[in-house]
């Protein structure tokens, strides 16, 4: 019933595990998934990221078969999943809140996929030891769920999954429930898993910076639309809509209309009324050349300075430079966030590494940032 | 210096008393109208021959040798018989409807559905008793029917089947609304999660759906065990004069034409002493499944 094809497999060339080919969902009307095309690769780290009701997690359970695409095609390695349930797929899914079965023990929590496939007991006990181990959960083998901590239950729900030796792990918002301290921890565990077991891990999360930190690669979705596809890297430094840039991290969305344009640089007129320098790049498929754009700038890359850099000789070479003053700081521990009042009335975020530079400022400060800094997207409709 | 613990002392005995004082009305209560008079019936078992007015005497067992005369252990274990029969088939019928209300019917068919089922428990029991009468008598709406359908008739009034139709008909929307309240709160992701590691509908249903349900269970059993030993109405008008369970056999030894309270008292107790067991078993079982901690 099921493939049995182990992850490194040489007669398969390719390497795609699931494919959405535009897929469609909706509940009585309601669209949750409005046309998704999403490869995932074999073996990567794939997180799809999003508010909540954006459809992420719907897109998990159309993966593990809970729901059936109103219409559109979704395929796991190569073969249909039309009409194939949940029991007959080779994917298992760790639970937001675990799921676990409370009527049984760890162990036998472990064992229930093995179980159910009628496997021998010698093996099944050899399995369950063994995930155990990956886990690092031997000494609780014979306990009740609900004698356990999250992280616990965590683990057991990850074991579970693992023990049936899935193609593609499914993880539905896996450390949602955790603190911090606990939520950093599974965060390098699940990466050494990962790479220990070569096998696809798909993520739901909201944590953008979970997502950045575990994944290959991310799927912005909004609005039961995937927004962007990309590396971590990709997403956050190139991202290609507004919304994208805004929910990856902090950062400024300056509205404007493009004054002029150059094969090397754009010339944005603000509604402020400043004009800022920006380096043109390619959203998705078009090179923005007129009309309206907005500009997002993330907070890190501006610099502050106390001295006006247009009239002490230093070099700006091409770089936007303003006045201001500072309105107030806000201390993170590894950075200050300043918020900063241009002269048009604008206010800037800006990030600053030091903390005691910011602490005396009084008078006139510069922010000055170069074209490259900076990226200018279409307005979102 | 000699008063200030004194007082201390009786300020915290008025306080750790204070909550006790809340129970007083309904521990009077119980103390007065169940526990007495279970302790005098306790009492009446062990007094020989005891009559209406006669003074109470020195005690032996010679009423509880009575019951296990084999006419009167017939008649209890007739009663055990016919319980058990009636708890099975309220688990029998009761289930599936539990279960299709609770995990496949609409939402907001919900409650519809289960007030329709709890609907006959706002008329007179013996009211439905009557009209299972009516149903299951010779000439009854079952014959007719049944010889419009050119069947032949049955004759099962004044007889246990009877007993057994009527005992089942009003226990079972007990049943259901006990096991739909357990049902209706399983976490609908453990039946996802059991798919999803790779059990089919039907293993899903043994290996999770009914141990997570198994308080449940055990609790309809419990309460329709208990209501069918005790139950009078249903015995003594389908029943007819062969079937004679333990609550008959009680009220005709208290108010029949022949009473003899001793040997009425030994049976109440034993059959209270029953009850208790098949609580305490079900309690212990239910623990062993609801797991120690």
């Amino acid at each position: 019933m099921v493939p049995s094809l182990s992850p490194s497999d040489p007669e398969l060339n390719d390497d795609l595990d699931i494919e959405f080919r535009k897929v469609f969902k909706s509940f009585d009307g309601e669209v949750a998934v409005g046309g998704v095309d999403v490869e995932i690769r074999r073996a990567e780290f794939f997180s799809i990221l999003g508010p909540s009701g954006c459809g992420k997690t719907t897109l998990l359970r159309l993966i593990a078969g809970f729901e059936t695409p109103t219409s559109g095609e979704l395929l796991i390695r190569k073969v249909s999943m039309l009409g194939v349930p949940p029991y007959r797929r080779p994917v298992n899914t760790v639970f937001q809140s675990y799921a676990l079965f409370s009527h049984l023990t760890v162990e036998d929590n472990i064992a229930f996929g093995l179980k159910i496939k009628k496997l021998g007991r010698g093996e099944i006990q050899d399995r369950v030891r063994e995930t155990l181990r990956l886990v690092k959960l031997e000494a609780l083998a014979k306990r009740f769920p609900e004698q356990l901590s999250g992280g616990q239950q965590q683990r057991v729900a990850l074991a579970r999954a693992l023990v049936n030796r899935p193609m593609v792990l499914l993880l539905d918002e896996p450390l949602g429930a955790l603190d911090l301290k606990l939520r950093k921890e599974m965060q390098l565990e699940l990466k050494r898993l990962h790479q220990k077991l070569n096998i696809t891990f798909v993520m739901v999360t909201h944590d953008q910076e979970e997502a950045l930190t575990m994944s290959d690669r991310i799927a912005v979705m909004n609005g039961g639309k995937v927004e962007q596809i990309g590396t971590p890297s990709q997403i956050y430094d190139r991202p290609q809509s507004q919304f994208v840039a805004e929910f990856i991290g902090d950062t400024n969305i300056i509205a404007g209309k493009i004054e002029g344009s150059h094969p090397s640089m754009l010339w944005v007129k603000c509604d402020e009324g400043e004009l800022f320098q920006v380096q043109p790049i390619s959203t998705g498929s078009k090179v923005l050349t007129s009309g309206r754009v907005v500009i997002n700038l993330r907070p890190e890359k501006v610099q502050l300075l106390r001295s006006d850099p247009r009239t002490n000789g230093t070099n700006l070479d091409g770089k936007n430079c303003f006045e201001g003053s500072l309105v107030s700081t806000l201390y993170l521990g590894t950075h200050v966030n300043c918020v900063i009042r241009l002269r048009s009335g604008r206010t800037l975020l800006v990030r600053q590494p030091s903390p005691d530079v910011v602490s005396k400022i009084a008078g006139p400060v510069y922010v000055v940032w170069g074209p490259h800094d900076c990226l200018a997207l279409p307005v979102p409709d | 210096m000699a008063s200030s613990p004194f007082s201390n002392s009786s300020k915290s005995w008025s306080q750790r008393l204070e909550p006790f004082l809340m129970l007083v009305p309904a521990g009077l209560w119980l103390f007065l109208l169940l526990i007495l008079p279970t302790l005098l019936i306790f009492e009446l078992s062990l007094v020989p021959g005891i009559k209406p007015g006669d003074l109470v005497n020195p005690s032996s067992l010679v009423n509880y040798f009575k019951i296990f005369e084999p006419s009167v252990l017939w008649v209890i274990l007739r009663s055990i018989g016919l319980s058990i029969a009636t708890t099975l088939f309220c688990l029998i019928l009761g289930f599936p409807v539990a279960y299709w209300i609770a995990l496949l019917a609409p939402k907001r068919w919900q409650n519809l559905l289960l007030l329709g089922f709890v609907l006959p428990l706002w008329t007179s029991s013996l009211l439905r008793t009557y009209a299972w009468i009516s149903i299951l008598r010779p000439t009854g709406v079952l014959n007719t029917l049944l010889m419009i359908l050119h069947l032949p008739t049955v004759d099962v009034m004044n007889q246990l089947p009877a007993v057994l139709v009527g005992m089942t008909y009003s226990l079972l929307p007990y049943m259901v609304l006990i096991l739909y309240s357990s049902l209706e709160k399983i976490d609908r992701r453990l039946l996802e999660a059991a798919a999803d590691l790779g059990a089919p509908p039907k293993d899903v249903f043994v290996n999770i759906t009914v141990p997570q349900a198994l308080p449940g269970i055990a609790a309809g059993v419990l309460l329709v065990f208990i209501n069918a030993i005790g139950d009078f109405v249903n015995p003594e008008l389908l029943g007819g004069p062969s079937s004679m369970t333990a609550a008959r056999l009680l009220y005709s030894r208290f108010l029949g034409a022949s009473p003899d309270w001793g040997m009425g008292s030994a049976l109440s107790a034993l059959l209270i002493m029953l009850v208790t067991l098949v609580i305490v078993c079900l309690i212990k079982y239910g623990d062993k499944n609801a797991r120690a901690i």
